[in-house]
């Protein structure tokens, strides 16, 4: 015969676009009627470019209709497969379903939370500007008016920068009078969060260019003298409060509402869905103000900077030209000196404080979701080595390795299709859910709901997870076509097989370990926490946030009046049955500071904190030392309250009762009259050194709360509180409204969020490796009967039965351990942030979970090894 | 050739339940009415009768083969086969396939021919 022509060898090429079995069935007739057809043609005119023309959209044609051909014969025999094994069908599709469905669940969170840009135009541009103080410290600070008007009229890479700051007001002139979150922002606010208005219309220029006008008449930097009346100041409001107090009514625009004291013109109303929270609190804004920066000094830094990247310039180049716009202020003015600029893309801002959180539940679901995998791969292999007489049998009539392993993958493909499709389903159900329960911290959780993306990402991890348990389980016949092994007898649990399932096993085992180790340390950090002393007892007693001030209160008549206005109301608030003490102090989460000098002490920077009388008794403050504030040292002499730390950092260890401190700015000195332990506001944050100011002596604070602890429950009191208050003035908003035990209980949500979570995947992650290692030996114990038979026939005892399968067990569980204690000392890092109070290599924490790991995991081949002692050599034998 | 297992001609199933074929297999079983043929001898067997109005490729004739063998309507002859290329004959099955496709397809020119769309019969 001839060699092959050139045309043939290009065909035989081409037929490789067909399945490798239909190639060994036709390929060579293929190629020999080619020729034929080759050498026909060649005779006539053009022959050849018709035959190849015609030839080549033939195969392109034929050949996927074949490949399709072969999908549905292997998925057809797949599925005949798992309706013939009921165990299998059932615990692979649960576990995959469980597996996809916590994986497409945290998925949703971190795309909804981490990943999808804002919903605004170009979102992806839209970065924050901060000033960075001095080093050695560099921190991330807000940015003064003065700095961020230079810096915009300096950048050639930014298109446009809006200036916000965050307003809380008392409001009126709705239906009810009540306090709002706001928002201040400059004039390219709207350019650079291009939104349009639900109704009216957004700011533009005749919003801010009275009040330019304004500032340039009166020097911002002399208050309260202004020559002319200032103009009236425009705001747009939120759908929500749109609703909530004009209930939608459309004559709202050209309106005129009462911010605090000063009128102010509605010009229109935000849609619903406007993406942007408060940069600070993440609160939801109520209303939104137009103001330009006032500039107030460079050491005022107090604006949140957001700015637009122009089109194609990256982050970085608009980094470089901020540090020289940086370089040169410092040198220009000494308040600057040392400051930098540091640019960064908003969306990371917004989620910076939750993103290692959300990874890392993440990674821990990715876990779970293996450990099943190997699960799946494990049913799917003893299942394979059942048919082990089958693939031999069919590698003996000619089907090919590929054959064999394409089955096999597609076995696992449709399990993870099927499992795949219950995942979504799963998390269809646990995605309202776990935004329902997620921690007001996380931010964007309205946008956290099964996309396509999150669909995608499930088929994608579905396809992969049933692949490789495919690829697994047929992984121990990839020599079966060199070595035929007809000759071997069934039941199989030959070789290879085995010693992959054992090693699934070990890395299960391993997996488990690694996250019952974060589950273990996670708990031991809230119990950490649990422990600290709050130096408060915050049972009983109810926090209400004041409206600034009480302005209303009043009005007109400066803080003198509203110290009176407030003292009035806590004497009437005492009287309230069932009231056991009341005090005011400062929003718990306020960090005013002052500048404080003791004889022993130098010049300190401390936190300072305003407080009546009735207010450390009503937090349950606990007092070491002198006494607490009463009603009668608001008119006598200057007196102070301090905290253990800052007794400690102005006076050491001698007795500070009876001492002075000297309040720098104001030159005056202060009588400790008593000291009390630290407070925390947050428990896992120790005090900083704290002074406690007397109200009304004669400084007072513009954010007050109200304390007031109750005999019983304290929502009970709530009607009566409310009853007063009104009494006293019916336009005092009553909003933000806690108890002590609900506001520390919000602080410590995030951490029993991710804690929670990570107990919940870990007890699945033990769970399934159990489920492995049982199936393992409880097969082993199976396949042995006869050789256990034998054993026992020959005078082995049940109990040396029992402990001869206990120890293949064990072997499996000791690896598994040795691996994961490897795994989650190399990893541990990943969990400093999460951790409080105990290290991430706390050794009683990796002791007890692995002792409890390998209990639960030899507690699980228990039951096969009792099976396999009670065999009866008899009738094992006989079954021989 | 996989999962197909014994003949499945003769098994009860209709051949009427099979109709009607496409063009391409019609073809193939006419080409094989005579007797047993191989791929080449098919295609051009086709072609000749058709006066090269209809072509068939090989990846559309083994792509036919295949599906007749597996379901029955075919099979592997040893008569005619050489060592380089297998040939096919019609099974009994086959044979009844073919003739049930060819009186669908007679009654169809029928009643063309009394619509007068047909000049004149095409059979006796």
């Amino acid at each position: 015969m001839p060699a092959p022509s050139w045309h043939t060898r290009v065909f035989r090429r081409l037929l490789r676009l067909f399945p490798a079995e239909f190639r060994g069935d036709f390929g060579d007739e293929m190629a020999s009627d080619f020729e034929d057809q080759r050498v026909d043609a060649a005779r006539r005119e053009g022959g050849i470019r018709r035959l190849w023309w015609r030839t080549v959209v033939d195969v392109l044609r034929r050949a996927p209709r074949e490949h399709a051909d072969v999908i549905r014969r292997d998925v057809g025999y797949a599925l005949r497969l798992l309706r013939r094994n009921r165990a299998l069908a059932i615990g692979g599709i649960a576990t995959l379903a469980l597996g996809i469905g916590l994986n497409a669940t945290v998925f949703a969170v971190v795309s909804g939370v981490l990943l999808r840009d804002l919903p605004i135009d170009g979102s992806s541009r839209l970065v924050r500007v901060y000033e960075v103080s001095p080093p050695p410290a560099r921190d991330l600070d807000d940015v003064s008016a003065d700095n961020a008007l230079d810096w915009r009229r300096a950048t050639q890479t930014l298109d446009g920068l809006a200036f916000v700051s965050s307003p809380r007001v008392n409001f009126t002139g709705g239906s009810e009078p009540e306090q709002l979150s706001g928002m201040s922002v400059s004039e390219d606010f709207f350019h650079i969060v291009p939104v349009r208005a639900e109704l009216g219309r957004v700011f533009n220029d005749s919003d801010y260019a009275p009040w330019r006008a304004f500032y340039a008449a009166n020097d911002p930097h002399v208050r309260r003298m202004p020559s002319t009346a200032p103009p009236m100041a425009s705001i747009l409001l939120s759908h929500d409060l749109w609703q909530r107090q004009f209930h939608g009514a459309t004559d709202v625009i050209g309106r005129t509402v009462t911010l605090d004291d000063d009128p102010v013109r509605v010009v229109g109303v935000l849609g619903p869905n406007f993406p942007l929270r408060d940069f600070r609190s993440g609160a939801r804004v109520d209303y939104w103000i137009a103001t330009p920066p006032v500039p107030s000094g460079r050491r005022a830094r107090f604006l949140v900077a957001i700015g637009r990247l122009r089109a194609d310039v990256p982050i970085a180049r608009a980094q470089a030209e901020l540090d020289l716009i940086a370089n040169r202020l410092a040198r220009a003015y000494p308040d600057d000196a040392g400051y930098g600029i540091h640019i960064t893309p908003l969306l990371d801002t917004i989620t910076a404080n939750v993103s290692t959180r959300l990874w890392f539940l993440f990674g821990a679901a990715l876990s779970v979701l293996l450990i099943g995998t190997a699960n799946v791969a494990g049913l799917l292999l003893a299942h394979a080595s059942g048919r082990r007489l089958e693939m031999a049998t069919r590698v003996a009539l000619g089907a090919g390795r590929a054959t064999l392993v394409r089955q096999s993958v597609t076995e696992g493909l449709v399990l993870g299709a099927i499992g795949g499709a219950a995942g979504i389903l799963v998390a269809i159900w646990t995605v309202p859910l776990i935004v329902s329960i997620a921690p007001s911290d996380i931010p964007r959780l309205d946008d956290v709901r099964i996309t396509w993306a999150v669909v995608g990402f499930s088929v994608l991890i579905s396809l992969a997870t049933g692949a490789l348990a495919g690829l697994a389980a047929c992984w121990p016949f990839r020599h079966l076509h060199r070595r035929p092994a007809l000759r071997s007898t069934g039941a199989g649990t030959t070789g290879h097989g085995r010693r992959l399932r054992r090693g699934l096993t070990v890395v299960e085992i391993a997996l488990a370990l690694m996250l019952s180790i974060a589950a273990g340390l996670l708990a031991r950090t809230l119990r950490a926490i649990d422990a600290q002393p709050l130096g408060y007892d915050p049972a009983h007693v109810i926090a209400i946030d004041m409206p600034p001030g009480l302005a209303p209160l009043a009005h007109a008549g400066g803080l003198e009046r509203m110290t009176h206005a407030q003292a009035a109301l806590v004497e009437r608030l005492r009287t309230v049955p069932g009231v056991a003490t009341v005090g005011v102090g400062p929003r718990l989460q306020s960090s005013a500071d002052d500048v404080f000098s003791s004889e022993a002490a130098s010049e300190k920077r401390v936190v300072t904190q305003s407080i009546g009388p009735g207010y450390a008794e009503a937090l349950g403050a606990v007092l070491t030392q002198g006494r607490t504030f009463r009603d009668e040292d608001v008119d006598g002499a200057l007196v102070v309250m301090l905290n253990a730390s800052a007794a400690r950092l102005f006076f050491g260890s001698a007795n500070p009762i009876g001492q002075t401190i000297t309040q720098v700015f104001f030159k005056r000195k202060l009588t400790v009259v008593g000291v009390i332990a630290d407070v925390r506001g947050q428990p896992e944050v120790p005090a900083a050194p704290g002074v406690y100011l007397l109200h009304g002596q004669p400084t007072n604070a513009f954010f007050s709360t109200f304390l007031i602890r109750a005999t019983g429950d304290p929502r009970a009191l709530l009607p009566a509180v409310r009853a007063v208050v009104h009494d006293v003035d019916p336009t005092l908003p009553l909003t933000h409204i806690q108890t002590l035990d609900d506001r520390l209980a919000e602080s410590l949500a995030p951490r029993r969020f991710t804690s929670g979570l990570i107990g919940v995947f870990s007890t699945l992650a033990l769970l399934l490796a159990a489920i492995g290692i049982y199936g393992l030996v409880a097969e082993s114990v199976a396949a042995r009967v006869p050789e256990i038979g034998v054993r026992m026939a020959l005078g082995a005892t049940a109990p040396r039965v029992l402990v001869m399968i206990l120890g293949e067990g064990g072997v499996l569980v000791a690896a598994g351990l040795a691996l994961g204690l490897a795994g989650a000392i190399a990893l541990h890092s990943t969990m400093t942030s999460l951790v409080f109070g105990v290290k991430t290599t706390d050794a009683m924490t990796y002791a007890i979970v692995s002792i409890g790991l390998a209990a639960a995991a030899i507690l699980a081949c228990v039951l096969p090894a009792r099976r396999a002692s009670a065999i009866d050599p008899a009738t094992a034998l006989r079954h021989e | 050739m996989g999962t197909v297992g014994p003949s499945a001609a003769g098994t009860g199933r209709s051949p009427e339940a099979a109709l009607p074929l496409s063009a391409a297999v019609f073809h193939v079983l006419l080409a094989l009415a005579d007797g047993p043929a191989h791929g080449y001898a098919i295609l051009k067997e086709v072609e000749a009768r058709t006066n090269g109005r209809v072509q068939l490729s090989t990846g559309t004739l083994y792509g036919i083969v295949k599906r007749l063998l597996e379901d029955g309507w075919i099979v592997e002859s040893r008569a005619g086969s050489t060592d380089r290329r297998r040939a096919y004959r019609l099974t009994p099955f086959g044979r009844l396939v073919a003739q049930a496709e060819a009186a669908r397809l007679s009654e169809l020119v029928d009643a063309a021919h009394a619509k007068k769309l047909v000049p004149r019969p095409t059979r006796s």
